[in-house]
């Protein structure tokens, strides 16, 4: 069987001056073998920061390119879906960010900022009765339309990205830390959100973290990540009970620990 | 209070009505009373330009005494006198009608350098910005390049070339003001390249160019207005320098510079001529500068924040 997404031989690598943008300095390289995720299926991607798990996914949803090696989507190079098609492949595949407060113009209400993607591939404006129903999804109430960014907490702005992301009806969702800058309270709900809309729309979800209980929770395959490389791959249960690398062990070891407390 | 402030937002998440109500009513409010206040240094500097604005408007249909007028028998007279407000200068002109005239060439020059400098080096800025790193290291070494020519020597050298005139003190402003005005605009334009929402708009689909107009230019434009009050307070001073070296409009054109160069030799006899062309020069370029900080002030959403915590 073919996966959605297949990766061969793929490398990237930062320049000098990316690397002194995000990760202080020195260049720094992304070498993948090979990486198969499948239709509908829900992937972790977990690693320390620098691990390449962030790189790995701009590459897959197509905005850092391929320097070597392949990476397909349906079958079809991802470089030949940008040059032709490119944009079925953005309404296929979409994204959350880490940081809400940053993934909204902070001069666009979100309103405009929710609209945006379908105006962008549809060519169209939505009707107002479409984003209401975006926003219901991720339980949230048209009066938000108004607001500015700045106006929101970090929970309500996470929940409109994923509704953003989400209007389009894409087939993968890329959730790039969706927690990591969001209080306690607030994590567990967007990642049950996250889970429901999974399951709901049938989406192919790739969770980044660097919690590895978390995504354990919530993935059925693990794809651990260290220094530009991927250390394992397999079904969670396996991964989790198994690991076959040491640094598998430690993540999850480290992960005890912390719960324990 | 930040802390406590989100938990609270966080369980109006939890979607039981009356919590969520209670924010929809409060959330608004500090953001319609925002336009009504308005920093004083945007108000002082608005002040002084408008005037300005003004003198210089009347001075096309009307002056006190006539800007050709020469009274060799009436020349430095004291100010009020003979209905002279400012008093005369050395050819008997009238100082009052001549500041008038001056303002008009200084606001002219300013505002055509200015803007056009600002067009185009902002234009650079975000070409600079969007290209790759090879491009845009070339770019900037340029731009460094432009920053570093003497902006006087071109001048001269372009009065020399194309003969004193309006066009050549604009010309020369806004070739010392470009790359001023691109090296201002790309540091930002990347900050604002670099985040989340301008990797959201690529990721669906959204072009470079859109992401350019429609992203990075508004959220720059505060900083740009800013650089364009300092620029156009810059070009006033720099407009005066000229006109007193003589590469400006010649005469019978006025010019608040030339005023100052005129009067030097009798500067010990009647100080008031360079008095109040220096006043008026200075007026307006501070004006544009109060303007320039005043607008910063209220365009900057980060810092309109801050003030909105501390007045709480």
């Amino acid at each position: 069987m073919r996966g959605l997404i297949e990766v061969e031989g793929l490398e990237f690598s930062h320049g000098r001056e990316r690397g002194s943008d995000a990760r202080g300095g020195g260049s720094w390289s992304l070498r993948v073998p090979e990486l198969t995720i499948e239709d509908g299926s829900t992937v972790g991607i977990v690693g320390e920061s620098g691990s390449g798990k962030s790189t790995l996914i701009r590459i897959l949803c197509g905005l850092l390119p391929v320097a070597a090696g392949s990476a397909t989507f349906r079958g079809k190079e991802i470089a030949d879906w940008l040059r032709i098609g490119g944009r079925e492949f953005r309404r296929q595949n979409q994204l959350v960010f880490q940081n809400p407060s940053g993934s909204f113009d902070p001069r666009m209400t979100m309103g405009r900022s929710v609209a945006e993607p379908v105006k962008a591939i549809e060519r169209r404006a939505p009707t107002g009765a479409e984003i209401a129903g975006w926003l219901s999804e991720v339980g949230l109430r048209g009066e938000i339309l108004r607001r500015y960014p700045h106006e929101l907490s970090g929970g309500q702005l996470q929940r409109v990205a994923i509704a953003r992301a989400l209007s389009l009806r894409p087939s993968v969702l890329y959730a790039d830390e969706p927690t990591s800058a969001l209080d306690v309270s607030v994590q567990a709900q967007v990642l049950n959100l996250l889970m429901d809309l999974r399951e709901n729309l049938g989406l192919t979800l790739v969770m980044v973290s660097h919690d590895i209980v978390v995504v354990a929770e919530l993935c059925e395959y693990l794809v651990v990540m260290k220094d530009g490389g991927i250390v394992e791959t397999g079904r969670t249960d396996d991964v989790m009970r198994r690991p076959r690398a040491s640094y598998t062990e430690e993540l999850i070891a480290a992960a005890e620990r912390v719960s324990l407390r | 209070m930040n802390r406590q402030g989100s938990s609270v937002q966080a369980s109006g998440i939890h979607a039981d009505a009356p919590k969520t109500a209670i924010e929809g009513t409060t959330g608004p409010q500090p953001h319609r009373s925002r336009g009504r206040r308005f920093p004083a240094p945007l108000v002082t500097g608005t002040a002084l330009i408008a005037s300005a604005c003004l003198v210089a408007l009347i001075s096309l249909w009307w002056t006190p005494f006539d800007l050709t007028g020469v009274d060799t028998a009436g020349s430095l007279l004291p100010p009020l006198s003979d209905g002279h407000l400012l008093g005369t200068d050395r050819l008997g002109r009238d100082v009052t009608s001549q500041i008038m005239a001056g303002a008009r060439n200084s606001l002219i020059v300013g505002g055509a350098a200015t803007g056009i400098a600002i067009v185009v080096g902002v234009v650079v800025g975000l070409i600079t910005a969007a290209s790759g790193r090879v491009a845009r290291e070339v770019i900037t070494r340029v731009i460094d390049i432009g920053v570093a020519i003497p902006a006087l020597l071109v001048a001269l050298v372009l009065a020399t070339v194309l003969g004193p005139g309006r066009a050549t003190v604009i010309a020369a402003i806004v070739i010392s003001f470009v790359p001023w005005a691109a090296r201002v605009s790309v540091g930002p334009a990347r900050q604002i390249l670099a985040r989340e929402y301008v990797e959201a708009a690529f990721a669906y689909g959204r072009s470079r160019w859109y992401v350019m107009m429609r992203h990075v230019l508004p959220n720059i434009g505060s900083l740009i207005a800013v650089q364009a009050a300092i620029m156009f307070a810059t070009a006033v001073l720099a407009e005066a320098a000229l006109s007193f070296l003589g590469v400006g409009e010649p005469p019978p054109a006025q010019s608040w510079g030339r005023l100052l160069s005129e009067s030097q030799s009798v500067a010990h006899q009647a100080p008031t001529l360079v008095i109040f062309p220096g006043l008026a020069i200075t007026a307006v370029v501070l004006g544009f500068m109060l303007l320039g900080n005043g607008v910063h002030a209220l365009l900057d959403p980060h810092q309109r924040r801050r003030e909105m915590e501390a007045r709480e």
